[in-house]
């Protein structure tokens, strides 16, 4: 039974428009971040009349976005490190070896998706105080490497479940030893699912905005996320060109990012979910 | 021929989960204990340290009605935002997955980037659009209402408006999980149905649906935890006013711990939340292990 022609180009154009409908507040934000704030305040639905980099470069040398955008690559940049080591190490783990604890460390590993923030930092205040990683990055790193073990852990599990172990069994028996069987043979048929943890790790860590604003207390330490919510203040007139053009090169790092390795991610999630 | 024991012992596993073993340990399983023992202490004034109050914190704040008022919200919140993000999700995934949708996956990539996007500058985009003068009352004075709301600032509106804000971040991950849900179907027993002169809506409710049951359960159990643990939206939108119309739990336990100095009561809200949460954590674990 073949659709009527005119339903074909009804449902088509229905499914540009709600894809339009949902990137449009993206939109916006681009086009403010090209307005004047005054020009914005009294045309909320215009298009940039005379489009100036002037909000950019505000923002840039008048406060301290440079210095914050360092700070969100640099914590960014370990975590995804350190996630990737982490979890490869352990995903193999998991899926090779009958361990003691192994289910108790599942259990921990899922339970642990649920725990209310507040707890968790609450409890960790007093760790993080004396050994001075308070406004501190690498407090953050260490937080946000943890959040990102649960999924990432379980999913290239999986991923190493579907790799035959016949394969580091032929190299073992040739004299390597597990572990290079596994750096050699085993971690590079795993790289969509590592691709897929790094991008994860990647917006987990650069998004997170939580944790930054409980632990970070000098203008100079914030992450991006913790930048943007002060700069919006509490009240007031806000400054929207600015602060547009801060948000814009904030989301644009995540956005790039997920747009580069989408394919990997989207295959990670949809297998996680589905298996 | 030479046997070489693949399954491991401990031993050879350790060098291997040493790593995960030392974060699990200093950065979950310790917070988690030592945020459940603050709660059974309360913090004096001006720093000067805390005294064991056994189940203090949890009376006063079963008779706190700020505590109510967050529960209450809390409630609203999660399943309006699950709610609108499974049905609009539901009925996108299905328009996405008819065959002959042109574009399928520059769709699916396009419409995941506001789930990709830092929820601190969504909020404030939408903090934008929702103002006085903003995008949407411009639209709605454009056709008509000459005097739309400001819907961040009256108490009855600004809860919704957090709820759209963090519902347009949600949608995307439950349409692109429902959508590989729907194409992993099988198409023949669509066939023999159709053939049997059943319609969509019959389709839908007796083939789809019960197809998708444990994929639908898991993803309403994920997005009500995620859901009812938020903080950014309402914090940098609303940050639950105006007179605590919009006040959500981890809001609540965050200004009681670091505004007030009460981290013992903050994690007392952070307790009763995971408590709420058992049910679909619990729910979550069975159904993810069973599936291994």
């Amino acid at each position: 039974m073949k659709p009527k022609k005119s339903v074909v180009i009804i449902m088509n154009i229905l499914a540009i428009m709600i894809v339009f409908l949902i990137l449009s507040p993206l939109l916006m934000l681009v086009l403010n971040s090209f307005r004047q704030t005054t020009d914005i305040y009294e045309n909320p639905l215009g298009f940039p009349e005379k489009p100036s980099l002037s909000n950019y470069s505000e923002i840039v040398r008048s406060t301290t976005f440079g210095r914050n955008f360092l700070n969100s690559i640099l914590v960014t940049t370990v975590t995804v490190s350190l996630c990737i080591i982490v979890t490869t190490l352990a995903g193999y783990a998991m899926s090779r070896f009958n361990f003691k604890g192994k289910n108790l460390l599942i259990l921990w590993l899922l339970a642990s998706q649920a725990f209310p923030g507040i707890l968790m930092i609450v409890g960790m205040f007093s760790l993080l105080n004396r050994y001075s990683l308070q406004n501190n990055p690498l407090g953050l790193i260490i937080l946000y490497t943890t959040f990102t073990i649960p999924f990432c852990s379980w999913l290239l599990k999986g991923y190493f479940d579907g790799i035959p172990e016949a394969l580091e069994e032929a190299a073992m028996i040739d004299g390597c030893t597990r572990f290079k069987a596994m750096r050699v043979i085993i971690v590079p048929m795993a790289v969509p699912g590592i691709v897929a943890v790094g991008t994860f790790a990647f917006l987990l860590s650069w998004n997170e905005f939580f944790f930054a604003l409980v632990i970070m207390r000098d203008n100079a330490n914030y992450t991006l996320p913790v930048f943007l919510s002060r700069f919006l203040g509490t009240g007031g007139a806000v400054e929207w060109g600015p602060l547009s053009a801060g948000a814009l090169l904030t989301a644009l790092p995540p956005i790039l990012i997920f747009l580069f390795a989408q394919k990997f991610l989207i295959g990670g999630l949809t297998k996680g979910a589905l298996k | 021929m030479i046997i070489i024991r693949t399954k491991g012992s401990t031993a050879s596993a350790l060098p291997y989960i040493l790593p995960i073993l030392l974060f699990i340990a200093f950065v979950s399983v310790y917070p988690f204990v030592n945020g459940i023992l603050k709660s059974f202490y309360t913090d004096m004034v001006f720093g000067a340290g805390r005294y064991f109050s056994g189940l203090e914190n949890f009376r006063e704040m079963f008779s706190d009605s700020l505590f109510w008022v967050g529960l209450r919200n809390n409630v609203i919140w999660a399943a309006t935002c699950v709610g609108l993000e499974l049905v609009l999700g539901m009925l996108i995934a299905l328009l996405l997955n008819l065959p002959y949708i042109k574009l399928r996956s520059v769709h699916r990539a396009l419409i995941l980037l506001p789930w990709a996007t830092t929820p601190v500058v969504a909020a404030l985009i939408w903090r934008y659009i929702f103002g006085v003068m903003g995008p949407l009352n411009t639209l709605l004075r454009a056709v008509g209402f000459s005097n739309p709301p400001g819907w961040l600032i009256t108490p009855g509106y600004s809860l919704f408006a957090c709820i759209v804000a963090n519902v347009w971040i949600g949608l995307p991950f439950v349409i692109v999980i429902l959508l590989a849900g729907l194409q992993s179907l099988p198409l023949d027993i669509y066939e023999a149905a159709s053939i049997d002169g059943a319609g969509v809506l019959r389709r839908f409710f007796y083939l789809t649906l019960p197809l998708m049951k444990s994929l639908i359960l898991i993803l309403v159990t994920l997005t009500s935890i995620w859901t009812f643990n938020m903080f950014d939206i309402v914090f940098s939108m609303t940050n639950g006013g105006p007179g605590n119309s919009s006040l959500l739990l981890s809001l609540y336990a965050y200004q009681n711990a670091f505004a007030y100095f009460q981290q013992g009561y903050g994690s007392a809200i952070g307790i009763v939340c995971l408590f709420i949460l058992l049910l679909p954590v619990t729910f979550y674990i069975r159904e993810v292990r069973s599936e291994t």
